[in-house]
């Protein structure tokens, strides 16, 4: 016990130093805003211009300090409809690339999982290894294939060209010459997807790669069909690697900014932009940081939601001591 | 006999994607309300029969016949049959009753009937009251009755228990061997048992098949088996014993440790090379001064108490036997052996026979 006190204290002093002090200082600039300091400007008989700041000194100078005082004032602009919105819709935003990885992640990782599966390590790191691109890469990359003049609009193109039967019956559907992918909130959710998906396959693919084989076998035994053993077996025990999933998609997508900046355009503002915008160019530190103890507060309710489900689970799916 | 048959077994070949042959054609009737062993050493095969039986592994070739059916390309679910997993395989999410009634509940049977039914099974097989039980909260062998239990309420007419008494310890083993043996009286349900311990497969069996290489190379009761084992590798695997190079001299004429002796067996020609088992009970030890005429003579070499015998070995010329007996001999006691012609079992030489015998010569030295 006492030797892995001991092996915490690294990670102690790391978690103080760049979790709990940066925590802190985002707490502390919520609750807070800046200020012009107050001054009285005084006009003499000649003209002579003078300021008298509240603590009743006197200066030539015009003042130029701000101060820092404690107010609510930056909660109260949070809940203004124009925030209010941005975070519904990132919520929304993060809640379509949840469902949409979770629906193409399962599938995946139950066929990676199967006993007939051949080479499943080779296929999981084909998956991974685009991950192993830059992240910024990957989604200019998107950007190439999916804009106006990008790969996908010329094969389009090409094939227009060549086959007039397909021209037409694009043309029928109201479709342009150039079709318009990028800097919608679909943009957004592929980029998201495509991104995210591989955080949803891995841990799914662990906790149906641990489940006990021979459990499977016994509800076949016992007259389960392939699809009552999947619900009756497989979905009850995958459920914890689901909700990790879950959390490991739907929270960076909550507050994503970099892939709503490049697929959306600056169209499909998400509450992530606003915050980046807060500490970039409007340089508001303080309404930022109150964003950001919002978005906090927001994951945490989730997280806690998420940690009820598996709680409920979790008397069930003890591990059995033989 | 043939009416009797469940399950008829033609031929059964599985030969891995590796090359491996698991079973090298493998043939055996099984009747109803019968109790049969397979029993070999690990790798031989016998599990990979029990998983074909139970549709977990496909054949390469060969019938299993269920009531006259081939039912070798069926999927576990679509027979009648139900298996007691090594491990048990017991749902853990579930409580007992839930896990009892998996099946029941599959097939959306009436909840209520299941109910009483599930109450039924548990007291057969020791664990009223236990319904709302976590697996987890049991031991083995209360784990062990839960899977019985289990497979038993499907009303299979097959049973498989594929090592189910390997995890617990020794008197637990026992125990449930005893329990196994009268839940299967009661149930009136053919079992087929898989086990690498001969002498549960001696216990509690009506009929064992003596399985190696994937190859079923005795089949027959227990008794059987035990007195009168057909190849060196069934003598040696089965009980203590003493396998003996010999030479058939004619027929009920054997010599071995260089005397001759008379025997039961006939039809192994004359003067070929032939095994002789002697179980070490079977063998006695007699004074110097007995009427016994050309004899083997050996000399005691150690002396064990065992409970009920003692074990003794006997060093004669050219090899030392072991002697099971009630009454002990001192250690460097000079002593005739003799054997009655009924004990002496006579085998043809088989492929293992020269291992076997070098093996228990080199032992024993």
């Amino acid at each position: 016990m006492k030797k892995n006190r001991v092996l915490s204290v690294p990670f102690g002093l790391w978690a103080a130093i760049f979790i709990v002090i940066p925590l802190l200082l985002v707490v502390w600039y919520g609750v807070t805003v800046e200020e012009p300091v107050a001054y009285e400007e005084i006009v003499s008989a000649d003209g002579t211009v003078s300021y008298r700041l509240e603590n009743g000194s006197v200066t030539d100078e015009k003042p130029w300090q701000k101060k820092v005082t404690v107010s609510f004032s930056n909660f109260r602009r949070m809940v203004e409809p124009t925030y209010l919105k941005l975070l519904i819709r990132s919520l929304k935003v993060a809640f379509i690339t949840t469902l949409i990885c979770l629906l193409l992640g399962y599938p995946v990782a139950l066929i990676l999982t199967g006993k007939d599966f051949k080479h499943p390590s080779l296929w999981l790191m084909l998956i991974i290894l685009p991950m192993w691109m830059n992240f910024l890469l990957r989604t200019y990359s998107w950007m190439s294939i999916l804009e106006n003049s990008g790969i996908l609009n010329s094969w389009i193109a090409a094939l227009r060209d060549k086959i007039p039967a397909f021209d037409g019956w694009l043309t029928s559907l109201g479709v342009g010459k150039k079709i318009i992918f990028l800097y919608n909130e679909k943009a957004v959710i592929l980029g998201m997807v495509y991104n995210y998906l591989s955080f949803m396959i891995m841990p799914i693919y662990t906790v149906i790669e641990k489940t006990d084989k021979s459990l499977l076998e016994a509800a076949s035994d016992l007259g389960a069909s392939p699809v009552q053993s999947f619900l009756r077996v497989t979905l009850p025990y995958s459920l914890p690697g689901v909700l990790e999933g879950i959390t490991m998609v739907f929270v960076p997508a909550v507050t994503t900014f970099v892939i709503s900046q490049l697929m959306g355009g600056g169209k499909v503002p998400l509450i992530g932009d606003i915050i980046q915008n807060q500490f970039g160019k409007s340089s508001d530190w303080h309404f930022g940081s109150t964003l950001s103890l919002l978005v906090m507060v927001v994951v945490l309710a989730f997280m806690r939601g998420l940690n009820r489900i598996d709680k409920d689970d979790e008397p069930e799916k003890e591990v059995r001591i033989l | 006999m043939d009416n009797n048959v469940i399950l008829s077994i033609r031929d059964l070949k599985v030969v891995f994607e590796d090359g491996f042959t698991a079973l090298g054609g493998v043939s055996i009737d099984i009747g109803k309300n019968e109790f049969v062993t397979l029993l070999g050493p690990s790798g031989c095969g016998k599990t990979t029969l029990l998983r074909c039986i139970g549709g977990f592994q496909i054949p390469t070739g060969g019938q299993i016949l269920y009531k006259g059916e081939d039912i070798a390309p069926l999927p576990p679910y679509r027979r009648n049959i139900n298996t007691v997993f090594q491990r048990y395989a017991l749902f853990p999410h579930l409580n007992v009753a839930q896990n009892v009634s998996f099946g029941p509940d599959l097939r959306k049977e009436d909840k209520k009937k299941t109910a009483s039914r599930v109450a039924e099974m548990l007291e057969l097989v020791g664990l009223k009251g236990f319904d709302k039980r976590r697996i987890s909260s049991l031991s083995g062998g209360q784990q062990q009755r839960v899977a019985i239990a289990r497979a038993l309420i499907n009303q299979p007419d097959v049973l498989l228990l594929d090592e189910p008494l390997g995890a617990l310890d020794l008197k637990l083993r026992r125990e449930m061997q005893l329990e196994l043996a009268r839940i299967q009286r009661e149930s009136g349900i053919t079992f087929i048992f898989v086990t690498h311990d001969q002498e549960e497969a001696l216990t509690m069996s009506d009929r064992v098949a003596v399985m190696n290489a994937g190859q079923i190379l005795q089949l027959g009761t227990p008794e059987d088996i035990y007195n009168e084992p057909r190849s060196a590798f069934v003598a040696d695997f089965i009980g203590a014993s003493n396998i003996l190079d010999a030479t058939m001299i004619r027929d009920e004429k054997v010599a071995f440790l260089g005397c001759e002796f008379d025997c039961v067996d006939k039809g192994f020609g004359e003067n070929n090379a032939v095994d002789v088992v002697l179980r070490p009970e079977d063998v006695k030890l007699k004074p110097m001064d007995d009427p016994a005429q050309n004899v083997p003579e050996g000399v005691v070499e150690s002396l064990l108490f065992k409970g009920v015998h003692y074990e003794m070995r006997v060093r004669t010329e050219n090899r030392v036997l072991i002697v099971h007996s009630t009454h002990a001999r001192e250690i460097g006691t000079r002593v005739k052996l003799t054997v009655a012609p009924q004990d002496i079992q006579v085998m043809s030489k088989s492929a293992e026979s020269r291992a076997i015998i070098d093996r228990q010569t080199a032992g024993r030295r």
